[in-house]
């Protein structure tokens, strides 16, 4: 796959002005539900939730070269986790739905993994593709369980137990910005660790890697697992803010949604994910305002155009503007 | 046992269809190594297209036609305009289709609404034969002539023809086909173009039985893959014999265990891509 290699190495000043400006970002997101009305709220949440989803197939597609068609299944397994138990068994404490989705999407992941990992190319799109739409068939059939094609409703907030915080549509904000705040970082610091380092070496040069001793297939497992894993964190917070779990959010339609925001952010980007999904959701949401069903045609229209001619990105550009302003010099 | 029969003659009679419709994608992702994920909504438009002129001129084979046509443009634009640029990119071409499968699948809601239709019969072929107790329709039985005949056709074109030469050579090594003064641009757009077109045609002739829908696009793109790894990529005996095994599997889970059909044929696929990746008949890796 191609990527462009950014160096990661501005002056101070340039270090300082990053520091700053992750700072004011803080600040305004913390602030912003004060001035805004719940509309714009939920518009935000919707692009933390996916931003979170989209950094997690990244780990896969950007850092390691595969980009997985049905990663949809691991959001889907934690989401239906989270609503199964809440709305089948009346299970609302926060700390035990939350462990209970991340780790059952890790573990689907680790045992999807093994076999998806065997394939190459071509045939790894294909494997993830069937897989994604296996787990889509047991949402779709399971119905004692999964409520079929209607889906679960009735999935409330869960409850946090602290005497000071409780979660309702206003305060769920927080939550979801402080579990994509610390997705983020967690997901910075693996990939920017000597483990993320040697993945995008067995990217860019297996046979050389093997050759100096790494175990290439069980680097590639467990950021197979890892994305699986940060799936599932975006997948516990995405029923409470939906209100409902069903098939759709399992199939290759979501897989495709979180696709488009890795190619339009820039799968070589750490954070370019991140803003590809508020670049998506933002498009849908005036989308659907003024053209509701047209939304399917405008994805696919924003899907071919940055494909044909955005191939890297638009964090790539936003990037190298960056380099100009913060240090006078757009870098290589 | 007649209830056996017939399942078995509507098993072989879905097969068929799903052979025309697979042998389209054996021909665009196993010779030209092309990941066509739009082959699926290919076939929707060609079932609409032809639905839509067969209902306006009550004449069945305009309908064959304007699926026929109609495919042939949208091939046309699609291998001209993008996937031309995108050669052996795999990931960008599984994403740019991708996107197609969105822009054609609105664009058919946007016409024809979100009502599966049914296409009919043409009068000649409306009578039935009855079996046992079981009255069998005689389209059917044209289903099945119809597919062994497209199989023949594609047989002799890539095995006995000159073209069919050209074509793999190409996919071999691009620059030395060219350099031997072969027109290979112009190869690849007339197979994508016979594929898009093969995926069309069973959309239409499907139709009868399958309908036209316009979410239909994702799950007959997954039987078509199903069925092209099951036989074997680039192979059209692999084609033929994929469709057979997953045409009769989904037909008799149709009818004993319903819920689980399709489960069945995701399973084959899987267990089939890890033990065996190149397929019942396939013999090397595109």
């Amino acid at each position: 796959m191609e990527t462009i290699t950014i160096k990661t190495k501005p002056r101070w000043q340039g270090k300082l002005a990053q520091a700053a400006a992750y700072a004011i970002a803080v600040v305004i997101i913390l602030v912003l539900p004060l001035f805004v009305d719940e509309f714009i709220q939920n518009v935000i949440m919707k692009v933390f939730i996916f931003a979170i989803f989209a950094m997690s197939l990244n780990i896969m597609w950007g850092y390691t070269g595969y980009p997985s068609l049905g990663h949809a299944a691991y959001f889907g397994v934690a989401g239906y986790t989270v609503g199964i138990m809440m709305v089948n068994y009346g299970i609302t404490n926060f700390w035990v739905l939350a462990p209970a989705g991340i780790i059952l999407a890790a573990i689907v992941a680790a045992i999807l993994g093994v076999p998806a990992l065997r394939m190459t190319g071509a045939y790894f799109l294909l494997v993830t593709l069937a897989m994604g739409q296996l787990i889509f068939s047991v949402a779709q059939k399971w119905r004692t369980v999964t409520g079929g094609d209607t889906g679960l409703g009735g999935i409330t907030y869960p409850n946090l137990h602290l005497p000071w915080f409780t979660l309702n549509a206003h305060s769920y904000y927080y939550l979801v910005f402080v579990l994509f705040a610390i997705s983020a970082f967690v997901i910075y610091l693996i990939l920017h660790s000597p483990f993320g380092e040697a993945l995008q070496g067995i990217r860019e040069n297996e046979p050389r890697m093997k050759a100096l001793g790494y175990n290439t297939w069980l680097y590639r497992y467990i950021a197979f697992i890892m994305a699986g894993f940060f799936a599932g964190v975006a997948g516990i917070l995405f029923p409470a803010f939906y209100g409902i779990m069903s098939p759709v959010h399992v199939n290759v339609a979501t897989s495709a949604y979180v696709m488009l925001m890795v190619v339009l952010g820039s799968p070589s980007v750490i954070f370019g994910p991140v803003l590809g999904a508020a670049v998506v959701v933002i498009l849908e949401q005036v989308t659907i305002i003024y053209e509701p069903y047209r939304w399917p045609l405008f994805f696919g229209a924003v899907f071919v155009l940055s494909v044909m001619f955005l191939r890297h990105g638009l964090s790539v550009y936003l990037i190298r503007l960056w380099r100009m302003v913060a240090c006078g010099n757009p870098g290589s | 046992m007649e209830l056996v029969f017939a399942n078995l003659l509507n098993g072989v009679s879905y097969a068929s269809i799903l052979f025309i419709i697979a042998s389209g994608l054996s021909l665009v992702f196993g010779v030209m190594g092309i990941v066509n994920l739009a082959h699926g909504a290919l076939y929707m438009l060609g079932a609409f297209l032809g639905i839509a002129v067969a209902g306006l001129t009550h004449n069945f084979f305009l309908g064959v036609v304007a699926a026929v046509v109609g495919l042939f443009i949208v091939g046309l634009i699609l291998e001209r305009v993008f996937l031309g640029r995108l050669y052996k990119m795999l990931d960008q071409q599984a994403l740019l289709t991708l996107g197609f499968v969105y822009i054609f699948g609105n664009i058919a809601l946007w016409i024809w609404g979100p009502y599966p239709l049914m296409g009919h019969v043409p009068t000649f072929l409306s009578s039935k034969v009855s079996i046992g107790d079981y009255a069998f329709p005689v389209y059917r039985f044209a289903l099945i002539v119809i597919g062994l005949i497209i199989y023949l056709a594609l047989w002799w074109l890539q095995d006995k023809t000159r073209i069919g030469s050209q074509m793999k050579a190409g996919i071999d090594n691009k620059n030395m086909t060219l350099a031997m003064g072969i027109n290979y641009g112009l190869i690849a757009t007339a197979i994508f173009i016979l594929g898009a077109v093969m995926g069309g045609l069973a959309g239409f002739l499907g139709s009868p039985i399958l309908g036209a829908d316009p979410e239909m696009s994702m799950p007959t793109l997954l039987l078509a893959l199903i069925v092209v790894v099951v036989g074997g990529l680039g192979s059209i005996h692999g084609a033929l014999l994929g469709a057979v095994v997953i045409g009769v599997i989904n037909t008799f889970g149709n009818v004993y265990f319903q819920d689980f059909a399709m489960f069945t044929a995701y399973f084959i696929f899987i267990v089939v891509l890890i033990v065996k990746p190149t397929g019942l008949l396939g013999k090397k890796k595109p």
